[in-house]
C-alpha cells in the first residue's frame, strides 16, 4: 500500500503565461512566490508553492502527491513498476524546478500524469493574496477518468486512498481526515478536471461569484452547497478551460472505522442541495 | 431600557386582485392562507394568526404595519405619545379592530402615507405554522419604507412611536421597536409607501434554494443573494403582487451596544457581497 500524506501542488503548461499570471494573481487571487525561466508559482497556503504554470502544452498537466519517507518513496515507485507503471526518478534538476527533496513520476491507469514527492518545501513567509479572496489554501483535485471502477481501485488499492462518498461512480476520496483530497470524475481524456481552493466562509464565497460575474468570466456552477461534503463552492473557467473551485465548509471524517460512504445522485441533486445545476461537461451525462 | 413594543405584528397591503394574491401567497411566498373573506386575505408566517393581511384596494387603498404593546395603559400612553411629538392617532373602531384581529389600537398616519396601527392582544393561532413548500420561514422578520422625506418618518418612528435607531446606511434609518436590530427600515426614495416585508428563514441554506426557486419560477430577483452589513442578515428578494419587494432573511445580529454605526451611502452598505440591486433604494447615493 502505497502511503499519500496530502496533494501538494499542480503544474500546468500554458501558451499564454502571462496571461495567466494575470489570472492567478488578479482573479485567483494567489500570490506568486517564485519564477524560473518559462514558469511561474504560486503560493495559497504555508506552502512553498501549491501551482505552477509553465511554458508548454496546456495538456501538459501534473499533480503531485506528498510521501512520507525515502523509504516509502522507494517502495512506491518498486511497486508501480511492478504493476507495469512506467516510473521517472526525478533529477537533481528536476527536483529543485518542484522545490522538493526528490520525487518520481508515473502515469495513473488513465494516463493522469501523477508525481508522488517526499518532502515539499514549506516557507516561513505567510500567503498574502492581492485579492481578498479569503483563500486558507490548497485543498483537493478532480481526476478525469474513463472508466471509473478501474481507476477508484488504483487510488484506494494500490494507494491509500478511502471513498468518502460516490456521485453516480465519480468517488470522492480521502487522503487524511478532510472529506476529499482527490475525486474521479467522468471524461473521455486524461487531465484535471478542478483544482479546488478552500477559503475562509460564506461570505467569501458570495462576493468571490460577484466579483467573477462582474468581470464577465464564466461562472459554470454555483453558488452552491454539496451534499456530500457540505461544502459551499463556486466554479468558474480559468486560462485553458480550466475550472477553478471555492469552497468552504468541507466536512471532516474524523471516525475512520464508522465512516459509511454515501451513494448520491449522477444529477444536479447529488452536486448541490440549493438548486443549481452543473454546467460542467463532467459533472453531467 | 426595556423595548417598547412586543413585535411588529402585520403588514396589510392593498392589492388590485384578491385572486390572484391568494395564489402568490401560497404558491409563491410560502405562506398559510389561514383566513379568508370577501376583502381581505390573511396569511401566516409564524405563530401570529396573521402576518400578511392582502385586502382590497378598492375599499381600502392605504397600507398599514403594526406593532403590539402589552397592555392597555399603554395603548392610551402610545396615542399620547404621538399626540405630544405633533401626529394624529385615533383609536380603530370595532369594525377595524374585528379587521385586524385585535383586541384594540390606535393608528396614526407615517409621513409617507403609511397608516401605523398600535395594537393590543393581536390573535395568535393555536395550530403550527405549516407552509406549502419548506421556505424555511420562522416569521415575520421585517418591513421595508419608502421615504420621500427621510428625516420627517425618521422622527415619527422616534419620537412619535418611541424606537431607536440601530444604523444608518447614508440616511436610510433602521428602527429598533423590540429589541431586534431593526423591524421597520426607512429609505430614501423618490416615492412614498410601502417598499417591501421580509420573511425571516432558518439558515443561509434556505435563502440560497429560495434564491434558486425565484429563478427557477421567473421571478425577478431584485437585490441579492446578499448580506446587510448593518444587521447581518444573509437575504434574497424578489418583487411581487402589491408591487412590493418580499425578502427572505436569515437571523439579524443584536443591535450595537455602543448606539448606532453610520454605514456609507453606497451599495455596499446595503449588500456586502457585492450584489447587484435594481431598486434605486438599495444602491446608495441618495445624498448625493
Amino acid at each position: 500500500m502505497i502511503e499519500l500524506k496530502d496533494v501538494v501542488y499542480c503544474r500546468l503548461g500554458t501558451t499564454d503565461l502571462a496571461g495567466a499570471e494575470w489570472y492567478a494573481v488578479n482573479i485567483l487571487g494567489l500570490e506568486i512566490s517564485g519564477r524560473r525561466p518559462g514558469a511561474v508559482y504560486f503560493k495559497s497556503d504555508d506552502r512553498q508553492h501549491t501551482l505552477c504554470y509553465f511554458e508548454g502544452n496546456p495538456e501538459d498537466q501534473t499533480t503531485a502527491f506528498e510521501i512520507g519517507s525515502a523509504d516509502d518513496l522507494n517502495r512506491a515507485g518498486a511497486t508501480l513498476d511492478s504493476l507495469g507503471h512506467a516510473v521517472h526518478y526525478g533529477t537533481r534538476e528536476e527536483c529543485e524546478l518542484r522545490h522538493v527533496a526528490a520525487f518520481i513520476a508515473f502515469k495513473d491507469p488513465m494516463g493522469n500524469q501523477i508525481e508522488f514527492v517526499l518532502r515539499p518545501d514549506t516557507s516561513a513567509r505567510a500567503y498574502h493574496g492581492t485579492r481578498d479572496a479569503g483563500i486558507t489554501g490548497f485543498s483537493h483535485v478532480g481526476l478525469c477518468s474513463n472508466d471509473l471502477e478501474r481507476d477508484e481501485a488504483f487510488w484506494t488499492q494500490v494507494c491509500n486512498a478511502r471513498v468518502s462518498d460516490r456521485i453516480g461512480d465519480a468517488p470522492l476520496m480521502r487522503l487524511g481526515t478532510i472529506h476529499h483530497s482527490i475525486a474521479l470524475f467522468p471524461f473521455h481524456k486524461p487531465g484535471i478536471q478542478h483544482i479546488n481552493h478552500q477559503v475562509a466562509g460564506t461570505d467569501d464565497i458570495q462576493r468571490s461569484f460577484n466579483f467573477v460575474r462582474e468581470k464577465q468570466l464564466t461562472v459554470t456552477f454555483g453558488p452552491g452547497r454539496h451534499p456530500t461534503s457540505s461544502a459551499e463552492f463556486l466554479y468558474f473557467t480559468g486560462p485553458e478551460g480550466m475550472t477553478f473551485e471555492y469552497s468552504s465548509g468541507v466536512a471532516e471524517i474524523h471516525d475512520e472505522p464508522l465512516w459509511r460512504d454515501r451513494q448520491f445522485h449522477f444529477a444536479p441533486k447529488g452536486f448541490c442541495q440549493w438548486g443549481a445545476a452543473p454546467n460542467i461537461a463532467a459533472f453531467k451525462d | 431600557m426595556t423595548a417598547p413594543f412586543r413585535d411588529l405584528r402585520y403588514l396589510r397591503l392593498p392589492v388590485p386582485s384578491l385572486d390572484a394574491a391568494a395564489e402568490y401567497g401560497s404558491d409563491v411566498l410560502g405562506l398559510k392562507l389561514e383566513d379568508r373573506t370577501d376583502a381581505a386575505l390573511y396569511f401566516r408566517s409564524d405563530a401570529r394568526n396573521h402576518a400578511l393581511c392582502y385586502v382590497d384596494g378598492a375599499g381600502e387603498p392605504v397600507a398599514s404595519v403594526a406593532v403590539t404593546v402589552a397592555t392597555r395603559p399603554e395603548l392610551d400612553a402610545a396615542k399620547e405619545r404621538l399626540e405630544t411629538a405633533g401626529f394624529a392617532a385615533d383609536w380603530l373602531d370595532a369594525e377595524s379592530c374585528a379587521a385586524r384581529q385585535i383586541k384594540a389600537g390606535v393608528t396614526a398616519a407615517a409621513p409617507n402615507g403609511v397608516m401605523v396601527d398600535i395594537v393590543w392582544r393581536p390573535m395568535t393561532s393555536g395550530w403550527p405554522f405549516h407552509g406549502p413548500r419548506p421556505t424555511g420561514i420562522v416569521g415575520l422578520q421585517a418591513v421595508q419604507m419608502a421615504c420621500t422625506d427621510i428625516a420627517a418618518n425618521e422622527r415619527f418612528w422616534t419620537e412619535g412611536i418611541g424606537g431607536t435607531v440601530s444604523d444608518w446606511a447614508g440616511q436610510a434609518a433602521f428602527i429598533n421597536i423590540d429589541g431586534a436590530h431593526h423591524r421597520v427600515a426607512l429609505y430614501p426614495s423618490a416615492r412614498d409607501g410601502m417598499l417591501g416585508i421580509s420573511f425571516g428563514v432558518e439558515t443561509t441554506d434556505h435563502v440560497m434554494r429560495n434564491w434558486y426557486f425565484m429563478q427557477g419560477r421567473q421571478l425577478p430577483v431584485v437585490h441579492g443573494p446578499g448580506r446587510q452589513p448593518t444587521s447581518g442578515a444573509k437575504f434574497v428578494s424578489t418583487r411581487g403582487v402589491g408591487d412590493i419587494v418580499y425578502t427572505y432573511a436569515t437571523p439579524m445580529d443584536a443591535p450595537e451596544a455602543n448606539g448606532p454605526r453610520q454605514f456609507p451611502d453606497e451599495a455596499l452598505s446595503h449588500c456586502a457581497w457585492g450584489s447587484p440591486s435594481t431598486m434605486p433604494e438599495f444602491n446608495g447615493g441618495a445624498d448625493k
